[in-house]
């Protein structure tokens, strides 16, 4: 993760006063605004960069690729979200730009259902997979999930003051490993959120932590420890089968 | 624009919702050029795990089949998972080959072998958008290879990629070539076996039956197609043996007795009928000569005479096929179709006006009518004669008559009852319906001649020209 650009402070995107992402200075000249299309759906605004010539190595290797595909099988078997993209499939779907002007390329993003599973809860949700084989590698989370709760608050931030509002962003930690268990509960409150924030202040540029985005993010952060007998706990093909059937009813 | 690069365009739409219903809408297209008469229906879901995009159905097929849509089909884990949606033979449509890591490196092939093999023992296709390239493209350019496409998008298995696609038109190609030209067994059962490479077995079958068809229909003997299956007319089911039927009526030969007199003894006229229902309706021709021979032999119990708005013209006295009720004869003033289920008819409607009963005096002085059920206003009445009677009904109907009864002038006849004393069967008539009902089994012949005299009250000119039409 590097946050590059130093972007001059703006406005609160909760008083009203918020400002596209463009319209300060440093951003003007640096030219984030042209890596930014503001896309407005039904349900959403959601803001893709559209320069895919960001590499963050995540694209490499087949390792990586099965464990977020793994990841992304195990969601959607819950069928509570659906995963339309991940990073080796489309990066563009997959990255957000940041409010210091850099960009961040997610590993997934998934779209959450509601209860009746056929609806979408209107949530977007960008998940980090890490599929981690080693203590010494799970120890890395406890810098590496600060920095991604950094990030996550940084691309709301962004997308607020891109689009006017509210993005409504989600953002999930999916480990392999469990990290940090003495401070397990903390780690998706509102202080802890303005602690890695302030901790990585370089990926929010001139901008302030905002005590009010640090409580929405901190409710909309996921963190889910993937046991190594998950497939032992999804449901099996017959009973998808039975779901699907159902499923198909409903529209056959 | 190629089928690939619609989808490469369509991926890059910015809005997620329009993007996935611009991706769908163009498989469903490129899907119904590849097989026109398959149905689509859209899941909701979009390069799900488990749930499809698609689910694909045909009237004519007992199982859906479902589609899945992937950016790669050819990557490391795909062969897993092939494995764990298997079960239910599904498509994988890969929407961006360009994204597969896998290349031309040992590793990579070893992946390509390991996604073939889960493939083909889960009869799951593995293909991607050049692939559907390559079929859609051949098919702008002949329509026939609609039957090679088909088969795939049916009953294809394995890793049909832009080469395989392109193995498959062109063993199709040598196949229909040397089929209508040279007729070289050897050569079409090899450029099958490129072709079958790529189906499982039961949609080989029907795949050759499509062939076998054109063979026929070039002048080729029946028995010496070079098919996975010996030739005997007999063992073959109805839809094969509507599909013999159908290339003999196409054939430029004249088609000898002998070949019909084997088609008659092989099917029902009820089970060609059903065979026939979503085909190429069939009017006279050849089907006159079939149906003349068969007439004796096939049998009905069911008829349904619906009238005509006016009076045809031409092509009275032919033989139809095709369509919902089956195999059926065109008279003067109605239409005639033949049944051994009376279920064939359950929709069938008429709205034909009652006979007036003084305008069939003539008919009902025939000894085989032995029973009439009249509406007059005032009442219904029905009459059936005795075994001992010595009188019928025309007689009993004109003693009531020439009493100068205006009641009895002006009944309708509903319903009508006539013995047939060689086939021992009664037929009972009901005129509402335009539903004729034999209590057992007659030949379609004289169920004809009973319903043009009966039903459709030919003069005897015309029951002289049917007759001499039916031979």
């Amino acid at each position: 993760m590097t946050a590059e650009t130093r972007a001059s402070s703006g406005a609160s995107v909760l008083d009203g006063t918020a400002r596209p992402i463009a319209a300060g200075r440093d951003r003007s000249a640096s030219g984030v605004a042209q890596h930014i299309r503001r896309v407005r759906t039904d349900d959403n605004s959601r803001i893709m960069r559209q320069d895919q010539s960001v590499s963050t190595g995540e694209e490499s290797g087949e390792i990586g690729r099965l464990g977020v595909n793994a990841v992304k099988r195990w969601l959607e078997a819950t069928m509570r979200f659906q995963v339309p993209y991940t990073v080796y499939d489309n990066a563009v779907r997959v990255t957000l730009p940041l409010v210091n002007g850099s960009v961040k390329k997610f590993d997934m993003l998934a779209h959450h259902y509601d209860s009746d599973q056929q609806t979408l809860s209107k949530r977007d949700i960008y998940v980090e997979v890490k599929t981690i084989g080693t203590l010494k590698s799970a120890r890395k989370q406890t810098a590496q999930y600060k920095e991604f709760v950094a990030t996550a608050y940084s691309a709301t931030k962004a997308a607020w003051l891109s689009v006017g509002r509210d993005p409504t962003f989600e953002f999930m930690w999916a480990t392999r490993h469990p990290w940090e268990v003495e401070h397990f509960l903390e780690l998706t409150t509102p202080s802890f959120v303005e602690s890695c924030v302030g901790t990585h202040a370089g990926l929010i540029g001139d901008e302030v932590c905002e005590t009010p985005i640090a409580q929405l993010l901190a409710d909309r952060l996921w963190v889910w420890h993937i046991p190594s007998r998950q497939d032992e706990m999804t449901m099996g093909p017959r009973y998808r089968g039975y779901v699907l059937q159902g499923v198909m009813g409903s529209f056959g | 624009m190629s089928f690939a690069s619609e989808l490469h365009d369509a991926l890059q739409v910015s809005n997620h919702d329009a993007s996935v219903d611009a991706v769908h809408r163009i498989v469903i297209n490129g899907l119904r050029e590849l097989d026109p008469k398959a149905k689509p229906r859209q899941t909701g879901y979009f390069n799900h795990s488990w749930a499809p995009d698609l689910v694909v159905g045909w009237d004519t097929e007992e199982s859906d089949r479902q589609l899945f849509l992937r950016f790669d089909v050819a990557n490391e884990g795909f062969a897993r998972e092939v494995e764990l949606l298997g079960l239910d033979a599904p498509i994988f449509l890969g929407l961006a080959p360009e994204a597969s890591p896998v290349s031309r490196t040992a590793r990579g092939r070893i992946v390509a072998d390991e996604i073939t093999s889960a493939a083909r023992e889960h009869q799951t296709l593995v293909t991607d958008s050049t692939a559907v390239d390559v079929f859609t493209s051949e098919v702008s350019i002949r329509r026939d290879v609609h039957a090679a496409t088909r088969a795939i998008v049916r009953g294809g298995h394995g890793v049909v990629d832009d080469n395989a696609a392109n193995e498959i038109v062109s063993a199709y190609e040598r196949a229909i070539g040397e089929i209508e030209d040279g007729r070289r067994k050897g050569e079409v059962r090899s450029a099958l076996d490129n072709i079958e490479a790529y189906l499982t077995g039961r949609n080989a079958l029907v795949f050759e039956r499509e062939l076998r068809s054109r063979w026929i229909g070039a002048g080729g003997v029946p028995e010496e197609f070079p098919g996975l299956e010996s030739w005997t007319l007999a063992a073959r089911t109805p839809q094969e043996v509507a599909d013999l039927v159908e290339a003999l009526f196409q054939q430029e030969e004249d088609v000898p007795e002998v070949q019909w007199r084997e088609v008659i003894s092989s099917i029902t006229a009820n089970s060609l009928g059903v065979a026939f229902k979503d085909r190429k309706a069939v009017r006279g021709g050849r089907l006159n000569d079939l149906a003349r021979l068969g007439q004796e032999i096939w049998h009905a119990d069911w008829a349904f005479a619906p009238e005509l708005p006016s009076t045809p013209m031409i092509d009275v006295n032919d033989w139809m096929l095709g369509g919902n009720y089956g195999l059926g004869l065109a008279l003067a003033n109605c239409e005639v179709f033949f049944s051994e289920d009376g279920r064939r008819f359950s929709q069938a409607k008429s709205n034909a006006q009652l006979p007036v009963l003084s305008q069939r005096l003539a008919v009902l002085d025939d000894a085989a009518v032995s029973g009439i059920g009249l509406v007059t206003p005032q009442e219904d009445v029905a009459i059936s004669l005795r075994e001992s009677a010595t009188h019928t009904i025309g007689a009993l109907i004109d003693e009531l008559v020439t009493e100068e009864s205006e009641t009895w002038r002006s009944a309708l006849i509903a319903e009508m009852t006539i013995e047939l004393v060689s086939a021992d069967a009664l037929v009972t008539i009901n005129f509402r319906t335009r539903k004729i009902r034999a209590t057992k089994p007659i030949s379609l012949r004289q169920a004809a001649l009973v319903i043009a005299r009966y039903v459709a009250a030919l003069p005897n000119a015309e029951m002289k020209a049917l007759e001499r039409s039916l031979g």
